[in-house]
């Protein structure tokens, strides 16, 4: 089907359908040419194919496969479709069924047909606003009701023309009639949704996925066949009444499978219908009656299938927002993160140089050693030792920092509090130190290791105890102490860890909003820094709390649930 | 040795302290080592050959208070200082009003 979505962008610019074929860029033209021929290939051969009965020199094929290719084709192109369809109709009147009728008859009809449907599909297009996608209820009963009405039309002018044209007589009306309404429709039905669907949407069908479905196809194919070899095995009336066998599988498939099952079921199920119809030698009254059984069991996979596809597409909707939510907050906490850090630049440049200036002093004193005669070689030898571990200690703080800004999405794994603690505090330390600001660190022995994000549950400690550190800045103290205390709970079973500081403590208008994102005391900063805390904590399952506020003992808590039940 | 003048090293980082007293050991100056301005001034007792090697940030008494101290003290301890990290303390006023010698970085 190349030709088809080479042609889109063509039919695309005039999706209104005003009547001006606009003459597209030659390159272009070959296509759309190319495509039409297709086209109009496919719609001979489908006539030649389906065209089994004839009623007094009129082909009465109770289903035209060909008709819904090319209603497809009107729907999504507009009036180029309707010239394919009227040229497919003369050429195969003329050559497939060898018609003995006037020119003017076969023209006529030709004309009369395609504008009929030209117009409906122009009509639900225009008016209706039917999108070819079919990605709603709505839309498949427009395009069916188009294909219906259109039908109707073309039933009502047809059998004037062939009255006068002196084909038919009056009582041959309803003989005629019947069997080509239900035919056009039929035709309509189970092919333009199925085209729709697959031929002219732009969308990659992965060969893996489709090879997924294969096991599942078959045994629809399988299933479909055996209820079809009942109905018409069985014979006549009887037949009639095993008919619904065939809702199982349609229905199965359209539940599963949405729209696009359906689309197939019921293709797989009228082509085996058709065949099987015409081996057994049905006559064409029981035919076009398995025909109308056959539009009522259309109906309802299409139906069936469009409100699955709807509900599926609504899941996906909500599903790929949740998705995106959850990524816009990893990117925020990872920017606070980078926040957090830039905020001590200065300090960890100097937390890395400071052990390095020390190792500095170490190596040159070993090495001075190591220059005089007989030097002490077992002081050079503790020299260098400390140097190693001076060094280990500048390297340990650069490893800190690149893992707290860490890229990526968040890792759970088996958290250890005191490490976990500790770790956190080789980043923040310097900025205290800095400020003349002590840090004391007090974790009971006792605390089970927890499920969590490692780098997350820093970054709460490092944002709470940046705050504090702020907070006796901004209050130009010079006594500055932060505690950070982690203590096991129980009923229920929980790991509390606070973060109390002697500073100014936190003013009652600020107490209200803290937790409100864009929130901030400070000059700078983006504010997220609580909110991002809370979310944190609360996808660990716990919680986030203002303890104390009053100045000299402000303490911010936070609890981690032992038992994790929760998944993050 | 212990004749020589005394060079004093004023530090709240242990491991600076220790490296620095240990480097200066190592080359043969009589070094004693202060984790403060305060246990340092409180050590002191009258004018004595040396210098001081300071942090200009320590926690207490900071390297700036230190300097006017002594001034005030009539110590006239030649002061070096390690680098500030600012450009306010890189132009540490008391370097230049007691004609100190300022080093790099390191003191190496």
């Amino acid at each position: 089907m190349k030709p088809i979505s080479g042609g889109e962008d063509t039919f695309r610019s005039s999706p209104d359908m005003s009547g001006t074929f606009l003459p597209p860029r030659l390159s272009n033209l070959a296509l759309d040419g190319a495509m039409a021929g297709t086209f109009l290939a496919a719609y001979v051969a489908l006539e030649w194919v389906s065209s089994i009965y004839e009623y007094k020199s009129l082909p009465i094929t109770p289903w035209d496969p060909g008709l819904g290719v090319l209603f497809a084709l009107i729907v999504r192109a507009g009036l180029p479709g309707g010239f394919v369809l009227c040229v497919g109709i003369i050429i195969a009147e003329i050559f497939v069924l060898q018609s003995q009728r006037e020119w003017l008859v076969i023209i006529a009809t030709g004309a009369i047909t395609s504008s009929s449907y030209t117009f409906t599909a122009a009509t639900a297009r225009r008016y209706l606003r039917l999108d070819v996608g079919l990605t709603h209820l709505r839309d498949v009963l427009v395009l069916l009701g188009a294909g219906l009405v259109g039908a109707v039309i073309v039933a009502v002018l047809l059998t004037p023309l062939l009255i006068a044209a002196g084909q038919i007589g009056t009582g041959d009306i309803l003989a005629a009639s019947v069997p080509l309404l239900v035919g056009d429709i039929i035709g309509i039905a189970v092919i333009s949704p199925l085209l729709l669907r697959f031929a002219f949407r732009r969308r990659e069908i992965a060969l893996g996925r489709l090879l997924s479905f294969a096991p599942e196809g078959v045994l629809y194919v399988a299933v479909i066949g055996a209820a079809l070899w009942a109905i018409i095995g069985s014979g006549g009336e009887y037949g009639f009444r095993l008919f619904y066998l065939l809702f199982v599988p349609v229905v199965v498939a359209a539940v599963r499978h949405g729209l696009d099952g359906a689309c197939l079921s019921l293709a797989v199920t009228q082509l085996g219908l058709v065949g099987l119809l015409h081996l057994y030698s049905y006559d064409a009254r029981a035919f076009t009656e398995f025909q109308a059984l056959m539009l009522v069991l259309t109906a309802t996979g299409l139906i069936v299938g469009v409100v699955v596809s709807e509900r599926q597409n609504s899941d996906r909707l909500v599903r790929e927002a949740e998705a995106r939510l959850k990524e816009k907050e990893a990117e925020a906490t990872q920017a606070a993160r980078f926040n957090l850090v830039s905020g001590m630049a200065s300090a960890l440049a100097h937390e890395i140089n400071q052990p390095m200036t020390a190792a500095r002093a170490l190596a040159r004193s070993a090495q001075h050693i190591l220059r005089t005669p007989h030097g002490d070689l077992m002081r050079a030898d503790r020299n260098l030792t400390t140097m190693i571990a001076e060094i280990d200690h500048a390297s340990g703080v650069v490893r800190h920092m690149r893992d707290f800004l860490r890229r990526g999405r968040p890792h759970v794994s088996t958290v250890e509090i005191q490490g976990m603690l500790e770790e956190a505090l080789t980043l923040v330390r310097a900025e205290a130190s800095e400020n003349q600001i002590r840090i004391e660190l007090d974790v009971s022995s006792d605390l089970p290791p927890i499920h969590g994000d490692r780098i997350q549950l820093q970054q709460v400690v490092l944002n709470l105890i940046r705050n504090a550190i702020e907070s006796i800045v901004g209050a130009r103290q010079t006594d500055g102490c932060i505690r950070v205390v982690a203590r096991r709970l129980d009923a229920p079973q929980r790991i509390e860890i606070g973060v109390s500081d002697n500073g100014p403590g936190v003013s009652d208008e600020l107490a209200e909003r803290l937790f409100h994102p864009l929130t901030t005391s400070k000059h700078e900063g983006l504010g997220l820094g609580l909110p991002i805390c809370t979310s944190i904590v609360e996808a660990h399952g716990g919680r986030v709390w203002l303890q104390t506020r009053r100045a000299g003992a402000t303490e911010f808590q936070f609890s981690l649930p032992l038992e994790q039940s929760r998944a993050m | 040795m212990m004749a020589g003048p005394t060079i004093f090293v004023i530090d709240d980082q242990k491991s600076i302290r220790h490296a620095l007293g240990e480097m200066l050991g190592v080359f043969g100056f009589t070094v004693e080592t202060y984790e403060s301005a305060d246990s340092f001034l409180r050590a002191i007792g009258q004018p004595r050959g040396g210098c001081v090697v300071a942090d200009v940030r320590m926690p207490g008494t900071d390297g700036i208070e230190l300097v006017r101290e002594l001034g005030r003290r009539k110590l006239f301890v030649p002061i070096m200082r390690r680098a500030g990290r600012s450009k306010r303390e890189a132009r540490w006023s008391g370097v230049r009003r007691f004609g100190i010698v300022s080093t790099g970085q390191s003191c190496s």
